[in-house]
């Protein structure tokens, strides 16, 4: 109901936010969004990329590439994240929307209360009760001076660039931020409903635990605040003044204690009259009309003189007064509430930019990145059932050997491993597997079987990988010599035709293989060292 | 020549490094690797796109498993030498859904589409005839190839390998599976174009976005690190108490939580930084970790991180003088030197002697009664060099890891391989300029333009980093 309010000065501001601007000063291009949108998008993104973490990061890439598919291609980063995030929620109102709103609530209580301040002020200052005139000075003294003070400080607290070369500066700038009539909306934040006050509230205080994405946004709404608040009071005033000269009669006068000349007063008047004074010559005050409406509060009739006189030379002061006010007092507000307007847009939008995630998120929606990794995911190898394998006796027994697929030992070495590990002697040798055909395997299995009883021990290569191959070779070895024979698989180390001792990872590789077989009588001994 | 996407098969003897090969060249960590033969079960691609092109395609694959007795089979139904690819065709087909030829048909399935042939064998094992009917199978398919020599244990036969590998294939490499670095990747990659005409181009491309897809992440690394730095440079922790409450009761715990902070954040950044390199399941050794935390408050750290005695006064002579260059200003200018010396003089002394402090915490009186008790921002000047000293080195350390490397990540606690003290003059002192103003809440432009400032001089620290590692190699 908020947005839909449409009384004229609701309007100022809302213009001022309205307006775009060519980037200047800012780093991310800030398209026609409102702030709204970007403070509750900045607000929101935060939750929603946590929320995103639980899903897969394949999925995740595949369905943001594919919903970047229904957006137009011209749409630039911000937008694309936007869309992104109204694309997730439903139509409920978002923490982000709560924030949005709670603001815009108070920027516009505080343009209501702005302008009702300087109703107020306006109406004290132009009292005319018929005897003292009113006294232009000091409606100069608090339409254009103190305005033009508050702009001044505005503008120190605005300047991030002249800190670093004052010392003491950004102590004054915390200290002005502090101090700005913006801090009012902070506490005005306790008469919005529950939902929104918490959720300004919370926004407003991450900015101490982190300022670099923060900071600038919830320093700026302050400072946007404090102009909404200085304009509308203006604003306020001069809709007094302006009622006042028009329904009722005012009369003029100048006063001081100071010791200044109707000519210093006029040589002042003048200056500030400077720029209406070629488009409006009636509005700047003559020495004449100076030197005519001085008056001494302790002189009653001079006072009285000057109330009395020509209602004509009287008047002739306002439009001075009233042009005052707006060129001093509401043009450069006017400014400084757009300018501070588009600080809080930039600050959001860098902050969305930099958001940590953002990135990721927009490289996953725009399709143009590096893609390396497997789309599927990697089959799962079922379990073998092991089964254990027989032990070797130690009995001293005469064994046939295979070695299998050229293991390098010399006899004698090939006797030495016999004796070491296994306390046998060898019978019959023969060389198995490796470049030779399965033809040749299987008349070396006839072979063996020629030798009626006595273990068999097959050598092999204890780093090369026992394949199915061997298992095979295994199972036809059986086959041959039938149940109940001894068969020993024996992985050894080789260094230059010696034995040396197998690697116990080597040597597990090789019993998990075997033992997948459910042969009870193959053994298995790996050469220890 | 009509483009056509080249596709590469990672064939070989079971457990010689297919799988990491693959995993290093995708940079994909769910890729299954161990010590037990026969991991790999089924054939698995990996698209290589850039955008919606696709460019590649790396196919891991099982290893043979009864190569012998395949080629057997296939020898006895040779006519001549052209009817060889047909007939390894025919066996794929004819073996397609048994049990007795899965692995082989999973491997020579992708080759007989017109894959290229990648066979790996481990160089640090001595050659033998086993490989011989494996080779010659593949030989049989007709199909480009290159053999990679990746040296698995410590054993050296790579020579005796290349010897052999020549006879069946025109290209032999070694690669490390595990330890080979970015531009050898590269190099690898080109080397795969070579195979066949059609092929050079996509791979050439290939090669040019991977190198700007690494320009990439070390632009977004020190973004990272940058957005790191300005943000434990600037949090703070508070808390309010009543007004009856003993601010001394409350200072202890609130700056562990300060601390804590400090420490999330530096973790956070990790994180961002090991999925920014495309690790997702990198394992961390918690206890070495939790160490290298603790340690970031220790004075050894700071010691071995941060910047060196000489670097700090010099450091802290540079915030000074800014801070004097101020008084310079304030008192118009008059007497211009003596302020910069005050500066120089201050700065410099509480540079060394502030290296233990790393925050206080202030109370603050609070308009409605109580107090606000608020930890930090930290005002050391070694501090955020330590965490830039760590963070360099974390980024060094995931940047040069490949995805097959399995075992846990370990950041050394202490290295004389990677520290700030090489930094260049010229460089500290831009760092400390940016630090200052972010301290003094006084950046140029606010905190988005101080934030690039601050990740272009991260940039150059790496460049500075790497340059120095290499001269040192
Ligand atoms: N040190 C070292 N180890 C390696 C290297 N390459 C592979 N490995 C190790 O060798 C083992 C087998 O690696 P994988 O990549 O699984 O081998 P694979 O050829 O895919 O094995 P399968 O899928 O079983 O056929 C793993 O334990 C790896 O860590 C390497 O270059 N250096
Ligand atoms: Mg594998």
């Amino acid at each position: 109901m908020i947005k839909r309010c449409s009384s004229p000065f609701v309007l100022v501001f809302y213009a001022s936010e309205a307006v775009t601007f060519q980037k200047i000063q800012t780093h991310v291009n800030t398209p026609d969004r409102s702030t709204g949108t970007l403070l509750a998008d900045l607000v929101d993104l935060g939750p929603e990329l946590e929320k995103d973490d639980a899903v897969a990061l394949a999925d995740r890439q595949r369905r943001d590439a594919q919903f970047s598919q229904s957006l137009p291609a011209s749409l630039g980063p911000l937008d694309r994240v936007s869309a992104w995030l109204r694309h997730r929620g439903d139509d409920s109102e978002t923490e982000g929307e709560r924030v949005a709103r709670g603001r815009r609530v108070i920027t516009l209580l505080l343009a209501l209360a702005g302008l009702l301040t300087g109703w107020v002020v306006a109406m004290a200052l132009f009292r005319y009760d018929g005897t003292h005139p009113v006294n232009v000075m000091w409606v100069l003294a608090v339409f254009v001076g103190l305005q033009l003070i508050t702009l001044f400080l505005f503008l120190v607290a605005a300047l991030p660039q002249a800190a670093s070369r004052l010392p003491g500066l950004s102590g004054l700038q915390s200290a002005l931020v502090g101090l700005s009539p913006g801090r009012i909306g902070l506490a005005l934040t306790r008469l919005l409903p529950a939902g929104s006050r918490h959720a300004l509230n919370a926004f407003v205080g991450r900015s101490a635990k982190n300022r670099r994405l923060f900071g600038g946004v919830t320093r700026w709404i302050v400072l946007h605040w404090s102009q909404v608040f200085a304009l509308m009071f203006q604003v306020g005033a001069i809709a007094g003044a302006l009622s006042l000269v028009v329904f009722s009669d005012l009369a003029f006068g100048w006063s001081t204690t100071l010791d200044l000349g109707a000519q210093a007063v006029h040589r002042a008047a003048s200056a500030l009259s400077l720029p209406w004074s070629i488009p409006a010559p009636h509005a700047v005050p003559s020495l004449d009309l100076v030197e005519s409406t001085r008056f001494f509060r302790l002189d009653p009739k001079r006072a009285g003189d000057i109330a009395s006189a020509s209602a004509e030379n009287l008047t002739r002061w306002w439009p001075f007064i009233l042009l005052s006010m707006i060129v001093y007092g509401l043009i450069p507000r006017l400014l400084t509430l757009i300018l501070s307007a588009r600080r809080v847009r930039s600050n959001a939008a860098d902050a969305i930019r930099f958001f940590p995630g953002t990135d990721e998120l927009l490289d996953r929606m725009n399709g143009n990145i590096i893609k390396t990794q497997a789309v599927e995911p990697e089959v799962q190898m079922p379990k073998p059932t092991y089964h254990t394998l027989g032990t070797v006796e130690s009995a001293s027994a005469s064994a046939a050997v295979i070695d299998w697929s050229e293991s390098g030992l010399e006899e004698s070495a090939i006797d030495q491993l016999l004796g070491d590990t296994l306390g046998y002697s060898r019978g019959m040798l023969q060389p198995a597997g490796g470049a030779r055909s399965l033809a040749e395997d299987q008349s070396v299995i006839d072979a063996i079987v020629t030798v009626k009883d006595g273990p068999i021990v097959v050598i092999v290569k204890a780093w090369e990988t026992p394949m199915l191959e061997f298992l095979d070779f295994l199972r036809d070895l059986r086959r041959a010599v039938g149940e109940r024979r001894s068969i020993v698989v024996v992985p050894t180390g080789v260094d230059n035709g010696a034995v040396a001792p197998a690697r116990d990872e080597d040597a597990s590789v090789w019993a998990e293989r075997l033992e997948t077989l459910g042969d009870p009588w193959l053994k298995f001994k790996a050469v220890a060292a | 020549m009509k483009p056509e996407t080249p596709r590469f098969a990672v064939v070989g003897h079971p457990n010689k490094g297919k799988s990491s090969i693959v995993s290093t060249l995708s940079e994909d960590d769910s890729v299954q690797i161990s010590s037990i033969p026969g991991t790999t079960v089924k054939s698995r691609e990996f698209p290589m796109r850039v955008g919606d092109e696709l460019l590649y395609v790396l196919i891991d694959t099982p290893g043979f498993q009864r190569a012998r007795r395949a080629l057997a089979w296939m020898q006895e139904r040779e006519t001549d030498a052209a009817s060889r690819p047909g007939i390894v065709k025919d066996f794929v087909l004819n073996f397609q859904d048994t049990d007795e030829f899965q692995d082989e048909c999973e491997l020579l399935a992708p080759l007989v589409t017109g894959a290229g042939i990648l066979y790996v064998v481990d160089g640090s094992a001595p050659y033998g005839p086993e490989y011989e009917a494996e080779m010659e199978v593949l030989r049989w398919t007709g199909r480009p190839s290159m053999a990679l020599i990746n040296m698995i244990g410590d054993g050296d036969f790579a020579s005796q390998w290349q010897d052999a590998l020549g006879q069946y294939f025109r290209i032999v490499r070694v690669f490390n599976a595990l330890h080979e670095d970015f531009d050898k990747r590269l190099e690898l990659l080109r080397a795969f174009g070579q195979l066949d005409e059609r092929w050079r181009e996509p791979l050439e491309r290939a090669v040019r976005g991977l190198n700007s897809d690494r320009q990439r992440r070390r632009d977004r690394g020190s973004r990272y690190i940058a957005e790191l730095l300005y943000d434990i440079l600037t949090i703070s922790e508070t808390r309010k108490i009543g007004p009856l409450d003993d601010p001394e009761d409350f200072k202890e715990s609130l700056l562990e939580k300060f601390k804590q902070s400090l420490l999330n954040r530096e973790a956070a950044c990790r994180d961002r930084i090991e999925s920014l390199y495309a690790y997702h399941k990198l394992e961390r050794d918690e206890e070495n970790l939790e160490l290298f935390d603790e340690d970031l408050f220790s004075e050894q750290t700071w010691l071995l991180w941060g910047l060196n005695r000489t670097q700090l006064i010099a450091t802290g002579a540079v915030g000074g003088a800014a801070i004097g260059a101020g008084i310079d200003l304030a008192v118009g200018g008059a007497d211009l030197m003596l302020g910069t010396v005050i500066g120089t003089l201050v700065g410099g002394a509480s540079a060394v002697y502030s290296s233990d402090k790393l925050a206080e915490v202030k109370v603050l009186g609070l308009p409605l009664g109580g107090n606000e008790l608020k930890a930090g921002p930290t005002k050391n000047i070694n501090f955020p060099y330590v965490l830039l000293g760590r963070a360099l080195h974390h980024h060094a350390v995931i940047a040069s890891r490949t995805h097959a490397q399995r075992d846990a990540l370990v950041i050394e606690r202490d290295t004389d391989s990677f520290t700030l003290r090489n930094m260049t003059d010229d460089l500290r002192k831009s760092f400390e300029k940016q630090f200052v103003a972010i301290r003094r809440n006084s950046e140029d432009g606010g905190a988005e333009s101080a934030t690039r400032d601050l990740a272009d001089l991260v940039r150059r620290a790496m460049v500075e980093a790497e340059s120095a590692v290499g001269s040192t190699n």
